[in-house]
């Protein structure tokens, strides 16, 4: 089939080199569509319920919204599990779908599920789902500031509520329109609300409840259409107006009357503007503001939507007053920018070695061309198929490329074909048409099976990293997929437009010279290959003992699951003790971002504490996220300095501020933390169960077992109390003497302390909360708490303390729950033993010893379930591969003994992988593992395109040593291209120090140190190997058939 | 050998990086069973953050109670003037508003019976602010003037159950009322006959005829007043493992000492024990050494 195929393309080769305008439209305009960012996204499919309950509590909040809205969601079709937390005024249920599941589809069951639940949570309760965003969504951050002299009209200095009104008013409403944006996330300073604020006293005067008060608010606040009358032929609307707008109108509402007189508002109460009792803060370089956060929908392309949002908030500069600016803070495209500059980079240097040394090699520069022309048409064509299968580009997707490995094939058909046109020159002259055609079909033919196979090899092995799942599986797929395209692209092109090509465009004299290169590396080969053939024991077994070596230097090496791509920003947790009040962590927070500025190469820092409007990510008031955002490196002090050095200066100087804890990460792999979740220890034992107190007994009970077994390390219970509430108990007797019910005194403790909404004030557009509720220093202050008045039916009052007692006592601070229980975990790292023998002796001794109280029950989790299920389908699908490629090969020779002969390559070629990583002092990782699999390919490819020559020879001239002495030295020129095109075209990436090359170096290290060695085995002991394992066989003829 | 090899590498490297991958989601190490009670913060930064100290010593409590109660008129402050003997209105001397001493006439009348005039007088000294008399008119029974006198205002206080072992005749008090403050104690202490509350009477003196009667007032009761031999900040009060307790400085050492604590007013606290005269404690920001201390177990559960 393959030859008819060559035949139609040799025939058709001016339609064929057509296609090239097809694959190059498609490639751009798929250009265009591809989605590009720094790293994959990893965010599983989840779906965010938050549930903003103003002044619940986490007991409150869990059993009134939480748990309805859990049961509600619970069996949902293709639903993964549930989890949620709840904290002071906030339920948060997230979803997470199995891996593939429409994000669309998803959200729709939960908003049908939603509608069906509203009647069950209390009223004016609103579960909302989050925004349609994932890990890598925030992708711009920008603050909002007055400058230092800027007055507001009346004259006054802008305040924190100020700047949140012209956040939410003006500068929201204008990004929200920016296409590929999907939420504005506002935290800082303060909702404006207008607040009225009773005094206990005068409503005891005037007999006035605060009741009374928001209804009063409520019942004068309306503006009311009355339909239309027609006068005279024209038609007028109907309109009573009587909405509040102003302070003076508040102050204004009459309430009711006392002895005749009128009781207004401004008799019983003072009225302002007021703040909120807000959930989280901003601050930045030690200051308080206003920070917004554009959220980007998810598969959009950051790159522009950041691009674009910049361009918009330049042009809403122009709308804002005066003295009033937004500065841009985080920007993604900043990062993207540099990663995508990264990776042009290195394909760029990475192409153009591969050409010249294409050119050095083959010494004719049409056939260069020829085979650098597949390089950026297999990029096209792997544009097009990236585009269709949702694979965004990125350092990981386009990490792996190399064009050395893409070309291989080519490099393989172009050379022989120059080879033979020039020999059959060389011995008949010019060739007419037909014969050069019947010479480039031969010559292709004779190598397209061998690099083929070679091709589909390589991507056989691939096959282990789609193996993968979870995290590890979204990271390394898309690199995988990318791969395999461009080596299916790269494999396409080779049977249709490279031979189409050479036969077009390869006419006239073809000039071959021979490089120096070539011919003194020829030279110097021969008489090394002949001392090697008489020395051939000690060269094998040099050969084993080098295996064996790179085995236990592999075992020495350091090793990390999944690279981390440095960011070129610091982000940091600053994490205060559960109950530490928001005004205190500003507070915290300013001396700590005074402390980061002194580093001098600190561009800027800001922070977020606590929740934002949009409870995306929910941290208590306890908890900031600060963002360091660095100067370029040239305005360092010290430009050579690392990121890990600077990390461990500023954890270093941070320390010695009291009262904060930190954890530095990044910000996008901050977000993807949040997001994903789940336990980060090795083990995670959860205990599910329905009380509080007893589960926190159990877990403690857990945690002792664990601690006895040997290697457990930094056990610990999760953090669930903490949190110290005033309690407001009703005395019941004492309420049933005064004629109340406990409703009432709850209803007056939560408008007098948490305020009471009455309404929404109206100021053209704008809409701002009215709130009654008693002044801040009334509120504040326990001591008199117990002494306020609380007003009876007939008109008298009764202190608060004689109806309720007032004390201070913990609660919890957040209430966890999976798959609609409630759950506390115990988490625990291994040191010094192995994982699965730790973890069945703790579940062994836990089942023995633990007492687990009836109705309660254990869960194990933690990083050790994914190593097991990573390890368990590795241990299954890898030796499936390596059957696989055996098959392949011994397909190809239809001889075990051959298979194994180019099979012994593997191992010599990961040799130098390991020897390269040593040298560099790189540890091992999944992108150094993903370059032993590409190397295997080359490894084998190299061995297979040798072998087969060797067999034609042998099958020609009858002498097994000469034949494999002759193809050796004819196969040297390609296999010394295809090692350097392939080892030449990582360079770039190995020595790269860009953003993101750290994840591309140990890969090309790999390959490149791999590559070296595999090139000397193919060259040395292939050879050896192959003459000494058929040193004993007759020719056997009808075996090499098979080939042609 | 080939084949194993391949999956020795992909073991190393799966198995290997579990034992690494981890490493971030570490904190410092914590120990929940010796709990920490004490923490090193330098000078300067102890300065920076606005950690101050003071010296235990004695103090003197002052512990109140706020009340809330009505301005009256006492019962001799307010007269009702009827005539003596019932007649007629002969003349009539002063009009609503009019300012009055005792003894002063305030009307003539004659007598039904003996047809002579007599003189109405002023009983009590004060203004007039009702008058129901004009010459020409008959008496009957009805009363002819009101005379009320506000120099002096009686504040009635409800002392509800949970204070009245508190509150004792003779404390003094400071009435609010309206954004003013007056001085004055206890006088009597009532009980009520169907409530609950006990009322606390006390006068104040309105010579300047500020206050009306039937305002209502918040008063704060010094219900005790008395001087501790050890005394600490109630700022400087913070719980740590369930204790209470302050946090002792020795150079830039910090140390918790859990107190027994006593009696208290809005500023300070007895010490009963757990701490000594002249040791220094923190008072101002004493939050962020319990932060300090308790910060290895602040985590961030995502």
């Amino acid at each position: 089939m393959i030859d008819s195929i060559l035949r139609l393309v040799i025939e058709r080769r001016l339609l064929v080199l057509s296609f090239i305008v097809v694959i190059i439209g498609t490639g751009y305009w798929s250009y265009q569509k591809l989605p590009i960012d720094a790293v994959p996204d990893i965010t599983n499919v989840q779906v965010q319920i938050n549930t903003s309950a103003p002044g619940y509590s986490p007991l409150e909040t869990e059993q009134r919204i939480t748990f309805p809205v859990e049961t509600a969601l619970a069996s949902l079709p293709k639903l993964a599990y549930t989890r949620s937390l709840s904290r002071y005024g906030l339920s948060q249920v997230t979803v997470v779908f199995e891996e593939g599941t429409d994000i669309y589809f998803a959200r729709n069951l939960i908003n049908t599920r939603l509608s069906s639940v509203k009647s069950e949570l209390p009223t004016g309760i609103e579960p909302t789902m989050g925004p349609i965003t994932t890990g890598l969504g925030e992708i711009l951050m920008y603050t909002v500031e007055a400058d230092e002299g800027a007055r507001k009209p009346d004259g006054t200095p802008y305040t924190a509520t100020d700047l949140r009104e012209i956040q939410d008013w003006i500068i929201k409403p204008q990004l929200s329109q920016v296409k590929g944006i999907i939420e504005i996330n506002s935290i800082g300073g303060f909702n404006k609300q207008y607040h009225v604020q009773p005094d206990p006293l005068k409503l005891l005067q005037y007999g006035v409840s605060i009741d009374q008060v928001v209804s009063a608010l409520e019942r004068n606040n309306h503006n009311r259409g009355a339909g239309y009358i027609e006068r005279n032929g024209q038609q007028l609307l109907v309109r009573s107006p009587g909405q509040l707008k102003n302070l003076e109108h508040i102050a204004d509402v009459i309430i009711t009357e006392h002895n005749h007189v009128p009781v207004k508002i401004k008799d019983i109460a003072e009225i302002g503007i007021g703040k909120e009792l807000r959930t989280g803060a901003a601050t930045q370089n030690g200051k308080e503001t206003v920070l917004g956060t554009a959220m980007m929908l998810i598969g959009e392309n950051s790159q522009t939507v950041a691009h674009n949002i910049a361009e918009k908030i330049e042009t809403i500069k122009i709308s804002l007053p005066t003295g009033v600016t937004v500065e841009t803070v985080y920007n993604r495209k900043t990062l993207v920018d540099k990663a995508i500059a990264t990776v042009t980079k290195n394909l760029l240097e990475g192409a153009l070695l591969v050409i010249v040394v294409l050119f050095l090699l083959l010494g004719n520069l049409r056939a260069a061309l020829i085979t650098a022309a597949v390089i950026p048409l297999s990029m096209l064509m792997t544009i097009t198929g990236m585009v269709q299968s949702n694979v965004s580009a990125n350092l990981m997707s386009l990490g792996a490329l190399d064009f050395g490995l893409i070309v291989d094939g080519a490099v393989i058909i172009v050379e022989n074909s120059v080879r033979r046109l020039a020999q059959a020159q060389h011995l008949n002259g010019m060739q007419n048409l037909r014969e050069r055609l019947q010479t480039v079909f031969e010559a292709t033919s004779e190598v397209i099976r061998p690099s083929l196979f070679g091709v589909a090899i390589i991507t056989v092995v691939y096959i282990p990293i789609f193996a993968l799942t979870g995290v590890e599986g979204l990271m390394f797929h898309p690199m995988a997929s990318t791969v395999v395209l461009a080596l299916i692209s790269a494999m396409i092109l080779s049977v249709t437009l490279v031979p189409a090509a050479v036969a077009v465009f390869m006419n006239g004299k073809i000039s071959e010279k021979e490089s120096v290169v070539i011919s003194h590396t020829k030279r110097l080969y021969k008489p090394l290959l002949l001392i090697a053939f008489k020395v051939r024991w000690l060269v094998m077994s040099v050969a084993t003992a080098l295996v064996l070596f790179s085995i236990w230097l592999a075992s020495t090496l350091g090793s990390e699951f999944i690279p981390q791509l440095n960011e070129g920003d610091i982000a940091l947790h600053a994490m205060r003790i559960p109950g530490t009040g928001l005004e205190q962590a500003v507070n915290m927070q300013e001396t700590l971002e005074y402390r980061i500025q002194t580093f001098p190469e600190v561009d800027k820092v800001f922070s977020r504490i606590g929740t934002a409007e949009v409870a995306t990510d929910p941290m208590p008031p306890n908890i900031a996220d600060n963002f360091v955002i660095l100067k370029p490196r040239s305005e360092w002090p010290n430009p050579a300095k690392t990121k890990s050095q600077l990390v461990e200066e500023m954890e270093h100087s941070l320390g010695e501020l009291p009262g904060n804890n930190y954890e530095f990460t990044q910000p996008i792999q901050m977000r993807f933390n949040e997001l994903i979740s789940g336990v980060r220890t090795d083990l995670g034992i959860k205990i599910f169960g329905d009380d509080l107190d007893q589960l926190l007994v159990t877990a403690n009970n857990v945690l002792t077992i664990v601690n006895s077994i040997d290697g457990a390390a930094d056990a610990r219970v999760e953090q669930v109390t903490g949190l110290q509430t005033l309690l407001v108990t009703p005395k019941r007797t004492s309420l049933g003497r005064y004629g109340l019910n406990v409703v009432d005194l709850q209803d007056w403790v939560a408008a007098a302390i948490g305020g009471k909404s009455a309404g929404v004030l109206y100021e053209g557009d704008r809409r701002f909360d009215l709130v009654v509720r008693l002044s801040e220093n009334l509120r504040t202050d326990i001591e008199r708490l117990k002494y306020l008045p609380v007003p009876l039916g007939n008109g008298d009052y009764v202190p608060l303390e004689e109806i309720a007692n007032i004390d201070i006592a913990d609660s919890p601070a957040q209430i966890s729950r999976e798959n609609g229980k409630r759950r506390i975990v115990v988490t625990a790292n291994v040191r010094g033993r192995d994982l699965g023998s730790f973890v069945n002796e703790v579940q062994e001794k836990v089942r023995q010893q633990a007492n687990i109280p009836p109705g309660y029950w254990l869960d194990y989790g933690g990083t050790f379930e994914q190593l097991q299920s990573a390890s368990q389908r590795l241990t299954i699908v890898v030796p499936i591969t390596l059957l696989l490629i055996l098959a392949i090969l011994v397909m190809a020779f239809h001889s075990i003994k051959d298979a194994l002969v180019i099979f012994s390559g593997v191992p010599l070629a990961l040799t130098g992988g390991i020897l390269l990583l040593y040298a560099r002092d790189m540890p091992l990782s999944i992108s150094a593992g993903v370059g032993f699999i590409a190397l295997s390919g080359v490894a084998v490819l190299n061995g297979l395109v040798m072998l087969t020559f060797i067999r034609d020879l042998w099958r020609e001239k009858g002498d097994l040593f000469v034949a494999v002495t002759e193809g050796a030295m004819i196969r040297l020129r390609p296999v010394l291209m295809t090692a350097l095109v392939a080892s030449l075209g990582f360079v770039p990436m190995a020595l790269n120090t860009g953003i993101g090359a750290e994840l591309q170096r140990p890969l090309a290290t790999v390959v490149i140190g791999g590559i070296l060695s595999s090139t000397v085995l193919t060259l040395f002991v292939l050879p050896l190997l192959y003459h000494w394992v058929h040193r004993n066989d007759k020719l056997n003829t009808h075996e090499s058939v098979v080939l042609n | 050998m080939n084949s194993k090899f391949l999956v020795i590498v992909f073991l190393i490297i799966f198995s290997a990086s579990g034992y690494s991958s981890d490493d971030h989601g570490h904190h410092e190490d914590h120990d929940h069973h010796e709990e920490k009670t004490n923490t090193h913060i330098d000078h300067a930064i102890a300065q920076q953050v606005g950690i101050t100290t003071e010296q235990a010593s004695s103090a003197t409590l002052h512990t109140s109670a706020t009340v809330y109660g009505q301005l009256m008129t006492g019962p001799d402050q307010l007269s009702h003037v009827r005539a003596r003997f019932n007649g007629l209105i002969k003349s009539v001397y002063v009009s609503i508003g009019d300012k009055v001493n005792v003894g002063e006439v305030l009307a003539e009348v004659e007598s039904n019976e003996s047809l002579k005039n007599y003189k109405i007088v002023a009983p009590i000294s004060g203004q007039i602010i009702q008058r129901h008399a004009n010459s020409g008119e008959v008496t009957d029974d009805q009363i002819l003037f009101s005379i009320v006198n506000l120099d002096t205002l009686w504040a009635e206080l409800k002392i509800y159950p949970t204070l009245q072992s508190l509150v004792k005749t003779h404390q003094p008090v400071i009435i609010s009322v309206n954004d003013q403050r007056v001085q004055s104690t206890i006088t009597h202490l009532v009980p009520s006959l169907n409530d609950s509350y006990q009322v606390a009477r006390l006068k104040i003196d309105n010579s300047k005829s500020q206050l009306a009667p039937g305002a209502f007032v918040q008063a704060e009761i010094n219900t005790d007043e008395q001087t501790v031999s050890l005394a600490v900040r109630k700022t400087a009060i913070q719980t740590l493992n369930g204790e209470s307790g302050v946090f002792t400085k020795h150079k830039s050492d910090y140390e918790f000492a859990s107190l027994v604590l006593g009696k208290s007013d809005d500023t300070f606290v007895e010490v009963l024990h757990g701490l000594n005269p002249g040791d220094e404690y923190v008072v101002d920001n004493s939050f962020l050494i319990k932060a300090d201390i308790e910060k290895s177990t602040a985590e961030h559960d995502h």
